[in-house]
């Protein structure tokens, strides 16, 4: 009995051993690889499966994954100054973009608290420059709160690094331009730099909507510069909350037909995703005004995806009058019913209703793909 | 000698025979050919394989998907790419399908993982899409470590737009002389890409200082069928600041520089107002490209002021800048006769 016993170990331990250098993946044999492909996460990956490392140590934070990132941010948000470096050298070796810029953020806002220099030195250290600006986002969010004309012109002054020097002004204006937006918009509006210009209208008319949709539409049609007013008009229909039967209403009110076509496109394809309905009874209201041709087609598209039959959609059409607005509202809804793969005689029979047009053909020959082929015709 | 230490010695050479016959046997196991029969298996990473699981049979991207956030969970940061060997045994299909999926999870993957996943999938216009999604992606993310991937393209999938105009978002924000490295593997394709990339998202990432630093030593003549850095400058300008745009059309005295900023120009101008683009359409000097505007913008107005484009298109001003067949076709479209 023993004997077999023991013939039975040794067979067991010959097994082990050929399966030890045989496993599948090892015998698929690895491709060329790039040079910089082959440096990622190997060493952590091997590290991690043999014992788990406390997650605040550096090796531990180079660990870290979309999955678990958070367990790291008490740690790190209580770190002690010291312990600061290292965290930031194992967070940066993280190959996960997303993991390190959310734990640069607790990490440099402890950083900031503790050592307000320390950390804008640490932060100028760092590779990337995505890194680098998120690291910045939360030293000047500590830092405008004790004081914001230091920060300001910690910023105004850097001038050996102009991508970080625009960028900490976005993150400036985002922090500040919330509470009176238009007098930083009129110190934007001054720049000579256009590009500059354009990015700090943009965060200032982002913050404002953000904050109060119905307020940046008020005053839209006053606001200065100019861009900031065509910005807010454009943008502000897609917040939650915006009354777009008024923002409409303040199109109307612009000077040149092409900027009251282009803005009542926007305004009623928003209208019409958030209240297809009520959207269609806008249109009907003003089915007389020719700027409409284009706002009438794009609300054609969305009803052809919100509404369940051609028949409906047959029946909206038809009291739209005559005319380039039903045509292009037609065309349009021909066009996505096809699009969305529902029945293509449906399509065709609610181009019926179009005259003679652009839309037409470029809704025809959508119907008419020939990939349609093998679909039902009904 | 011990019992027990004899037991040991001959359990150890037990088990170091099993290794050797393993060893031995081993890479006949794969035929050779086999592997090279199966389109690019994705490169593994040596060091990681004993303790990583095997994937499921695949039932579907989204299964599989949810498999590997189960495994990143424990650590196994690379197991997606254990679906994409060949004794994983998916079709081509299959492979592009979950590669997608893994896509548009990008936030939750090691983007060299990634990397390693797209280029081992067949080359076409599924792989190349993947691949330009993920050099957007990563480069918007993390520019430094996108740029080092980027290098090591070669020159066919390099030289394009969806890797380089893609990627400009990300790279603007990158030292110029880091850039302009790049630039020097690049053809005369690549760099007008390039040129477009980083004039396009100028007024949304980067600095205007770092961007013309770089834009400054890319100047160099771009291929007809590219969209040059100028056009693209004609049309951010026309959206943001059309009056700093007339003013470089006055000073330009490139003209081949100084017809592509206009070309730009009027192009962005006629999308949102015709009638204007129009106008300057009829300045165009390239007579084809001045055609092509002509044409687009003419159907742009009749898309968006039906009556008012028609009322131009039988007027005088219409037969200067249109031919009569052009002008009879767009109105025949109406059931129109031209006036003249």
């Amino acid at each position: 009995m023993r004997i077999m016993l023991q013939a039975l170990l040794h067979a067991l331990c010959g097994i082990a051993g050929f399966w030890f250098v045989s496993s599948p993946d090892q015998a698929v044999p690895p491709a060329e690889v790039q040079p910089s492909l082959k440096k990622s996460a190997k060493p952590i990956a091997s590290a991690r499966y043999s014992a788990p490392l406390p997650l605040a140590s550096e090796a531990g934070l180079a660990q870290l994954t979309p999955e678990d990132w958070a367990e790291a941010i008490h740690p790190v948000s209580q770190a002690r100054l010291h312990e600061l470096p290292v965290m930031l050298r194992g967070l940066l070796r993280n190959p996960f973009p997303e993991v390190r810029r959310r734990l640069l953020h607790p990490l440099f806002e402890r950083w900031a608290a503790l050592d307000h220099a320390g950390a804008l030195a640490a932060l100028r250290g760092i590779p990337s420059p995505q890194d680098k600006q998120s690291a910045l986002r939360a030293i000047l969010g500590v830092w405008t709160k004790s004081d914001a004309d230091a920060a300001w012109q910690y910023i105004t002054d850097m001038e050996d690094d102009s991508v970080l020097q625009e960028a900490g002004i976005e993150i400036l204006l985002g922090l500040n331009a919330g509470a009176d937006p238009l007098r930083y918009a009129a110190w934007a509006g001054q720049l000579d730099d256009v590009f500059l210009r354009e990015k700090a209208l943009v965060q200032i008319g982002d913050g404002w909507m953000q904050k109060d949709p119905q307020g940046a539409l008020a005053a839209a049609l006053t606001a200065e510069p100019a861009r900031l007013r065509d910005y807010l008009l454009s943008k502000v229909c897609h917040r939650d909350g915006v009354d777009h039967a008024a923002g409409l209403e303040t199109v109307a009110q612009l000077p040149t037909q092409a900027e009251r076509s282009r803005l009542s496109e926007e305004w009623l394809g928003a209208f019409a995703n958030a209240k297809p309905q009520e959207a269609f009874q806008w249109l009907l209201g003003h089915a007389d005004r020719a700027e409409l041709q284009k706002a009438a087609g794009t609300l054609g598209g969305i009803l052809a995806v919100k509404t369940k039959t051609i028949a409906e959609l047959r029946a909206l059409a038809l009291q739209l009058p005559a005319g380039p607005l039903r045509d292009a509202f037609v065309a349009r809804a021909a066009d996505e019913w096809a699009s969305a793969g529902r029945s293509l005689a449906g399509a065709q029979d609610l181009l019926s209703l179009c005259g003679p047009c652009l839309e037409r053909e470029s809704a025809q020959e959508t119907i008419l793909q020939p990939k349609w082929e093998n679909r039902p015709t009904d | 000698m011990l019992p027990y230490c004899r037991l040991l010695t001959t359990t150890s050479l037990c088990f170091a025979l099993g290794a050797f016959a393993g060893w031995w046997c081993g890479p006949s196991a794969t035929a050779p050919g086999v592997a090279n029969a199966t389109a690019g298996p994705a490169p593994i990473l040596p060091g990681t394989t004993s303790p990583a699981a095997k994937p499921p049979p695949f039932t579907s991207a989204a299964a599989s998907m949810e498999w590997v956030r189960a495994r990143m969970q424990k650590g196994d940061t690379t197991a997606a790419e254990r679906f994409f060997h060949h004794d994983a045994g998916l079709t081509d299909e299959q492979r592009i399908g979950l590669a997608r999926e893994l896509m548009q999870n990008a936030r939750r993957m090691d983007p060299h993982v990634l990397a390693r996943i797209i280029l081992g999938l067949p080359r076409g216009q599924a792989a190349d899409t993947l691949l330009w999604r993920l050099v957007s992606d990563w480069s918007t993310n993390d520019a430094e470590a996108a740029l080092l991937f980027i290098e090591t393209l070669p020159p066919d999938r390099l030289n394009t737009v969806g890797v380089l105009t893609n990627s400009a978002f990300g790279l603007s924000r990158l030292p110029a002389e880091r850039v302009l490295a790049l630039a020097a593997r690049l053809d005369d394709h690549g760099r007008s890409y390039l040129a477009e990339g980083l004039v396009g998202f100028a007024d949304q990432a980067g600095s205007w200082r770092n961007t013309a630093a770089i834009l400054a030593k890319l100047n160099g003549p771009s291929p007809p069928d590219a969209i040059s850095a100028e056009w693209m400058l004609g049309m951010r300008l026309a959206e943001i600041a059309p009056q700093s745009l007339e003013s470089q059309l006055t000073t330009e005295t490139d003209p081949a520089k100084r017809d592509k900023l206009l070309q730009g120009y009027a192009h962005e101008t006629g999308r949102n107002d015709p009638p204007r683009g129009l106008e300057m359409d009829a300045r165009i000097q390239d007579p084809k490209v001045r055609e092509k505007h002509i044409k687009y913008h003419t159907e742009h107005w009749l898309e968006s002021d039906r009556t008012a484009a028609l009322a131009w298109l039988r007027s005088p001003a219409a037969a200067q800048l249109m031919d009569r067949e052009q002008r009879a076709k767009l109105l025949r479209t109406y059931h129109l006769e031209a006036v003249r």
